[in-house]
């Protein structure tokens, strides 16, 4: 039986024109259970109009990563991140508290915060002088007595927050549809996988200064897909398998499983993919790494016990959490920030995680370790960044063109075996194919304003 | 101050601005024409490559997170890397055009020579042209009578660079 998601769109479109008038075809998704084939329609990729709805049914609606609270470690501490498209302040508060506020003044629109971080007791705007205290409230403005005295005047003016915001072991989180429910319900089983980080030192974890932001010429879907293929690995990063054997280590990704979680949430875990800095020793590592990790085993051991003690130091994972965050917890920790800005165009931001008292020459090596691998000057994701980008030229070659599955690509790998029963490796597609079936659920939703 | 060490400052102190800009032009030259045994062949043994993030240059190597932050073995497996047909982020490779320019140099505490340029690299690749922006913040020795890198340091200063940031070239 073939069965076709996203049905539901075609009479949705933002601009009002039907989807099937302009692409000819039925849908988003097409699966094909009995043959075993798994489809998506290379529109899904490149539309605008897809894009459009992803803002509004996807980042609208979702919860979605906005920082480690490590971050702003002091009061008065802030950032300025784009998330879901809008500009945000991510900042603790003179007493503490992690908020999140829209950066632009209630009053007429100006960007408050200018500078990419920094530190502030009052948020002033420049423009017309209206300040806000870190809470929000607008504390004080030039000459008040030509505005209404009433303080619901002044209450009406304060920073915008976020819908809402959730901290998780510091992982903080926002959602900016206040029906979103909370952030339990969203993560499910995935919260675990954050937790299985945040414990990886009683000290707690600290992301390190120093913000690896680099863009893909590509749609932000096909960042989560590389990331979630481990069947590219081998053909793309030969370079990087190479130069490992040289320093003494071989890795593949055979023998990996995949997990199905919730709300389109997945994750791949390995036992003895690579090296863990702290806990499970690669030559490239070093003689002194090798000695410390036998006493810092033996802590996490004596800390967690057995069974999480080793699923967290003899197994790496690889989070994906819908839609936004991409948690390696590999060689070492990498907190990966997928934001689209335009349906061929993503920002990407890599933050290290580092238990906060690692000692300096460990540190080194970790930060050493995870950029021969990661980021855009890396041995490997360089390569990652060059398929993404070639899938997306290259997919303009079919649009349009209506002959029977020319304008699809094919995401069948590991689907009758999935479906007998059999493993879900992470050298198979199952978790893409998992990911395009939550995104075509949500963007073919109906739109807010209908709701 | 031992004879040795001055001796070998007095010798860091004959470097001209001519011959520290000519170092940088052929350099430039060999990155461009990839030819990367003779790049290479511009370090001393045990010498590093470093490009830091935009938000972490006020951190050294070993506590901010980097781009690049290649050690001796690192970079020799860059280079390998770059030879390789299955680089397949420069391959095919990036065409680049080099600008060096206000060149400055002086003697360091730690009889090291630091040189500081700005660069402006015009990369060509998928019909594209990306411009990074930035200095040079090198730590350069004299062996055998010639200039070599210690340490070599490309600082961008754009706070991000919109499109192509991928450093799978060398900067």
């Amino acid at each position: 039986m073939v069965t076709t998601a996203g049905a539901g769109y075609l009479t949705e479109t933002s601009d009002g024109r039907a989807v099937d008038e302009r692409l000819g075809n039925g849908g988003l998704i097409s699966e094909d259970g009995d043959a075993g084939i798994f489809r998506v329609h290379r529109r899904a990729y490149r539309d605008q109009s897809l894009f459009d709805a992803e803002r509004d049914r996807i980042w609208g609606r979702c919860w979605l990563y906005l920082g480690h609270a490590s971050e702003v470690p002091s009061p008065g501490d802030y950032k300025v991140r784009t998330i879901g498209g809008r500009e945000l302040i991510f900042l603790r508060d003179t007493n503490g508290r992690i908020r999140a506020f829209l950066n632009s003044c209630p009053h007429r629109g100006t960007a408050i915060c200018r500078e990419p971080e920094g530190n502030a007791k009052r948020l002033r705007c420049f423009y017309h002088a209206w300040t806000f205290d870190t809470e929000g409230r607008l504390v004080s403005l030039p000459s008040p007595e030509a505005y209404p005295s009433s303080s619901s005047f002044r209450d009406r003016l304060g920073l915008r927050p976020v819908a809402q915001l959730e901290v998780l072991r510091d992982f903080v989180f926002i959602c900016f549809d206040p029906d979103g429910g909370d952030l339990a319900s969203y993560l499910g089983e995935a919260a675990d996988f954050v937790e299985l980080v945040a414990d990886h030192s009683e000290a707690g974890m600290r992301v390190v200064p120093g913000t690896q932001r680099y863009y893909s010429r590509a749609n932000w879907k096909l960042g989560v897909e590389n990331a979630m293929d481990g069947y590219h690995f081998a053909p793309s990063h030969s370079t990087f398998l190479n130069y490992l054997k040289r320093t003494g280590f071989t890795t593949s990704d055979e023998g990996g499983r995949g997990r199905i979680l919730t709300n389109g949430h997945v994750v791949g875990i390995q036992n003895g993919h690579s090296g863990r800095i702290g806990f499970d020793w690669e030559p490239r590592f070093g003689e002194a790494e090798r000695q410390r990790i036998d006493g810092n085993r033996q802590k996490l051991f004596d800390r967690l016990g057995p069974d999480r003690a080793s699923f967290i130091a003899d197994h790496s994972r690889t989070l994906f959490m819908f839609p936004n965050l991409l948690l390696f917890d590999i060689e070492g920790i990498s907190i990966r920030l997928l934001e689209p800005v335009a349906p061929d165009l993503t920002q990407i931001s890599a933050f290290a995680l580092a238990p906060a008292d690692e000692p300096p020459e460990a540190l080194d090596v970790r930060l050493r370790v995870l950029t021969s691998f990661i980021g855009p000057g890396g041995l490997a994701t360089p390569d990652d960044l060059e398929a993404q980008e070639a899938i997306q030229r290259a997919i303009v070659a079919t649009a349009g063109d209506r002959s029977p599955g020319v304008d699809w690509n094919d995401v069948s790998r590991g689907m009758a075996t999935e479906a007998e029963g059999g493993p879900l490796r992470t050298v198979d597609e199952g978790r893409v194919r998992a990911f395009w079936r939550h995104w075509a659920a949500m963007v073919t939703a109906p739109a807010t304003e209908e709701r | 101050m031992t004879s040795t060490t001055g001796q070998h400052q007095r010798a860091l102190e004959d470097v001209t601005r001519t011959e520290v800009e000519d170092f940088l032009y052929d350099e430039a030259a060999l990155l461009s024409a990839w030819q990367w045994d003779d790049w290479l062949a511009l370090f001393e043994p045990g010498a590093r490559y470093e490009v830091p993030t935009f938000d972490g240059q006020r951190w050294a190597g070993t506590e901010g997170q980097y781009f690049i932050a290649d050690d001796w073995d690192l970079l020799q497996a860059r280079i390998i890397r770059m030879k390789s047909k299955n680089a397949h982020a420069e391959n095919p490779p990036s065409h680049t055009s080099r600008l060096v320019g206000n060149v400055r140099h002086h003697v360091e505490p730690d009889g090291t020579l630091a040189v500081q340029a700005n660069f402006v690299v015009h990369r060509m690749r998928d019909g594209l042209l990306d411009p990074y922006v930035g200095r040079y913040d090198h730590r350069l020795v004299v062996a055998d009578g010639a200039l070599r890198f210690r340490l070599r340091r490309a600082v961008l200063i754009t706070e991000s660079v919109r499109p192509g940031t991928r450093l799978s070239f060398i900067l």
